[in-house]
């Protein structure tokens, strides 16, 4: 009889057992699906979110501004940002720009206590197809161009005690370091999915630029801004697109700014980078664990199975042959167990990566950079290397411990329990 | 002879004595005389120069008494921004803002259009005599100029500054330079007063540099002229509810 077909009428010898070996691989398995797809997923999210809300993956910014950024420096400004937002629309390979004014200012209350509030002054129509802004809306609609009006989020609400139709005053320095107030009617409700953005005020860029007075030099036109956000196209390349913004500021006739990729931004870089090296730790880790958990399974099947390699050694197997068969029983075992593990562990994945897990509750008051909401995100990639490793560490398992056991001598072997 | 000896040597000692005594509280009267008006109205320019530059702003200053001044702002970016500063309190009027905002608590010592001058500067009252004990410490020379040189403690917590040194020009009584210090004896603030003009019977400092110490690089130097005292002014200048208007 072949010996494949002895491994496999074997498995079924003790169902128990095999049953038990099954489900130590599978959930093993199907926790390290799971464990890959929220970290696939928070590498993504932290990447969407550094490249929607902070960085971009091409910044463009006045040279010296980064230097005073805690001072919100106004007027370290881009000049005539619509010129040049204009030239950089039609360099290739640009999915999309956002003009951007980042600025602090204080809310004043009609009692005039004054309470710190940071501001975004954003394009909204743009912000539409540069971070899908509509799809943070809550609760009535987002602030038009050209309108007094601002969308608060939900923390700010409660601090405030504001409602959508009130009005906020909001007083500011200005770029030309005077000083200025305005107020705006609260007409939306927006919850973004990392905590540092529902701390921030939105208002239209157009107003804010008025309200700031972001006045381009050498003109009347309040067109200036402090920031250009740019996402590249997803099959272009960084650099190239990079070389051609440059030539762009180059060509103009404002020396003073200077286009960084994401990855050469500090802050934004090394957050990144610290969160990769800590998701492969506990990845490491976790695999470890699944690992042994795999590895302890096969091998206590094969200790228990002494007095049947000691039978089966005096009935004249020979130890490759013994060794063949335990190889290929645990390998049959790991199939099947990876392969439900696997499956199983997809299955949630897909259902989490629909409906999410919310930890807006859990992570409430700390500043992370990924959302609130948790999706998994399993690649076939993932599963298929999760899968090929537990077959392969529960077959290697195997060796060495049958390989020990056919060493043994057959009536020493018979005699352990 | 001994007598007549006897007075010279007397004289000679205590003369300088004599001459500085009388005089703390008497140079600030004169200081304070100088300092207030019925009415005054004034165009003033804010040159603001710190490491980012040198900016411009110009206003138009309205005075009544002692605690009544309302500055409106006529710089483009600034225009139609008034601070209105009565008996008690600052307001600012922003034309662009539905509320008028009353300046209170920490935003006191907010600085003034971006300039080294804070509200609080603004908040302090003219009543030396009331607010500070009054020390004579002698005779300095600024820009070529005898000064007297006074030096402020204040008597209650509620001033700007807890104490100060004045150096007062002999013979004009007007102010040639100022330190204000913190209560740790920290030095704050320091205005330099570089043109005095007479206008009736008052010294008034036209051109002056204020310094605040704890920005660096950065000073606001000031320019006073058109100056009108004792005209008539409407009530209006002064009220809260005409402020909007």
């Amino acid at each position: 009889m072949r010996l494949s077909k002895i491994a496999w009428r074997n498995i079924f010898r003790n169902k128990r057992r095999t049953f038990l070996s099954m489900i130590a691989i599978a959930v093993a398995s199907m926790g390290i699906v799971l464990l890959f797809g929220i970290i696939d997923w928070m590498k993504e999210d932290m990447r969407n979110n550094l490249f929607n809300f902070y960085t971009g993956q091409i910044r463009i910014r006045n040279k010296k501004y980064d230097a005073y950024e805690n001072m919100s420096p106004l007027h370290l400004k881009i000049d005539n940002a619509n010129d040049l937002i204009r030239d950089l629309s039609r360099i290739h390979g640009i999915e999309a720009i956002s003009p951007r004014i980042n600025f602090n200012a204080v809310y004043v209350d009609s009692e005039s206590e004054m309470k710190g509030v940071y501001c975004k002054a954003l394009d909204f129509e743009r912000e539409k197809t540069y971070s899908e802004i509509q799809r943070y809306l809550q609760k009535g609609r987002l602030p038009l161009s050209d309108r007094k009006e601002v969308a608060i989020t939900p923390y700010l609400l409660k601090k405030f005690r504001l409602k959508i139709g009130d009005t906020v005053t909001l007083l500011s320095h200005t770029a030309s370091y005077g000083s200025n107030a305005m107020s705006f009617k609260v007409v939306g409700i927006v919850q973004f999915p990392i905590n540092g953005m529902n701390k921030a005020l939105y208002l239209p860029l157009d107003i804010a630029q008025r309200f700031l007075r972001m006045r381009s030099k050498g003109s009347n036109r309040f067109d200036a801004v402090t920031e250009i956000l740019i996402k590249i196209k997803p099959k272009f390349k960084e650099s190239p697109v990079l070389n051609n913004i440059k030539s762009v500021i180059d060509r103009g006739t404002n020396k003073t700014l200077k286009a960084v990729l994401w990855r050469d931004i500090k802050s934004g870089y090394s957050i990144i980078r610290m969160a990769d090296i800590v998701y492969n730790i506990i990845s490491f880790f976790f695999f470890v664990l699944g690992s042994s958990v795999i590895m302890n399974t096969t091998i206590m099947v094969i200790y228990e199975r002494m007095r049947e390699i000691g039978t089966m050694s005096a009935l004249g197997m020979e130890g490759s042959e013994l060794i063949r068969i335990f190889f290929l029983e645990s390998l049959y075992i790991s199939i099947i167990g990876s392969f439900f593990g696997v499956a199983i562990g997809w299955g949630i994945s897909y259902l989490l990566s629909i409906h999410g897990i919310d930890m807006s509750g859990a992570v409430s008051g700390i500043s992370i950079e990924f959302s609130n909401i948790y999706y998994l995100k399993p690649t076939v990639k993932s599963l298929l290397i999760i899968f090929c490793y537990s077959v392969g560490i529960a077959s290697l398992a195997s060796f060495f411990p049958s390989r020990k056991a056919v060493k043994l001598d057959p009536v020493e072997a018979l005699r352990s329990v | 002879m001994k007598r007549i000896s006897i007075l010279i040597i007397f004289l000679v000692i205590f003369t300088p004595f004599f001459a500085f005594s009388i005089d703390g509280v008497e140079i600030i009267k004169r200081l304070e005389y100088n300092q207030t008006f019925k009415t005054i109205e004034a165009n003033g320019k804010m040159v603001i120069s710190d490491r980012f530059g040198e900016r411009i702003k110009t206003f138009i200053v309205y005075g009544r008494g002692k605690e009544e001044t309302l500055i409106e702002f006529t710089s483009i970016d600034e225009k139609g921004q008034k601070i209105l500063r009565t008996r008690d309190e600052i307001y600012l009027y922003y034309p662009d803002a539905e509320q008028i905002i009353r300046i209170q608590g920490a935003a006191l010592r907010e600085s003034v259009a971006g300039s080294d001058l804070s509200y609080e500067d603004l908040t302090g009252g003219k009543d030396f005599m009331k607010k500070y004990s009054i020390s004579f410490k002698g005779v300095e020379s600024i820009d070529s100029r005898a000064c007297y040189v006074l030096r402020l403690i204040a008597k209650k917590r509620d001033v700007s500054y807890p104490r100060e040194l004045l150096w007062i020009e002999k013979g004009t009584f007007s102010l040639r330079k100022a330190q204000y210090f913190s209560l740790s004896g920290k030095l704050i603030k320091e205005v330099q007063v570089k043109k005095i003009e007479k206008i009736k019977d008052h010294y008034i400092p036209t051109q002056y540099i204020f310094h605040d110490v704890l920005k660096r690089d950065s000073k606001t130097e000031f320019f006073i002229n058109n100056i009108k005292i004792n005209i008539p002014l409407s009530d209006d200048i002064f009220s809260l509810e005409e402020l909007s208007w």
